[in-house]
């Protein structure tokens, strides 16, 4: 079981979340847009991977 | 034991959700995915194992090649709509989760359709 995915997405989701804050009390709202975005698409990247390869282990499994 | 250590990272996954979730609602509903994904993953090795026995039990019967690999199918479809479409809730789209479910029917119901012929040839046969 590869338990670190959801630490690795727990992190990336509070490090986006402190420096948007971060950022948007600095006046740069541009950039806490930019943190957002980016953060969601790694994580999004992560997560896409596992669920491609859940759904690649049930098209072997009930051999589609 | 499996069991254990997929309780105890069910509750983790929870907790952090909550903590996550009240910042960033995506990355919640991105780890509630990553979860589901490596649990399911994770119990693919043990369902490969019941398959196993129900193929050599349907074999042993004679239950027909073609069968068996429709059977398998659509219970493989029918895990992936319940994924997709659970999540899907969990993300509070409750109307695209419902069109997964019905694609997923309709599609189910697509590959069934060979045995659905067969056995209405069968009745057929009889009247």
């Amino acid at each position: 079981m590869d338990i670190d995915l959801i630490f690795r997405i727990a992190a990336i989701g509070i490090l986006v979340a402190v420096l948007n804050s971060l950022l948007q009390k600095s006046g740069r709202d541009e950039q806490a847009m930019m943190t957002t975005i980016a953060g969601l698409v790694v994580v999004l990247m992560m997560v896409v991977k596992e669920i491609a390869n859940l759904f690649e282990t049930i098209k072997t499994l009930f051999n589609f | 034991m499996e069991l254990i250590r997929i309780g105890v990272l069910a509750i983790v996954s929870a907790i952090l959700i909550l903590v996550v979730k009240a910042y960033r609602p995506e990355m919640g509903i991105s780890i509630s995915l990553a979860f589901g994904a490596i649990v399911l993953i994770f119990l693919a090795m043990r369902i490969r194992a019941v398959l196993d026995l129900i193929q050599i039990y349907l074999d042993r019967v004679g239950v027909g090649e073609v069968y068996v690999k429709t059977l398998f199918k659509i219970i493989g479809m029918a895990y992936i709509t319940e994924f997709a479409s659970q999540s899907c809730k969990d993300a509070d789209q409750t109307a695209i989760a419902v069109k997964v479910e019905l694609a997923g029917k309709i599609l189910i119901m697509i590959s069934a359709l060979p045995i659905i012929t067969s056995v209405t040839g069968v009745i057929l046969d009889l009247l």
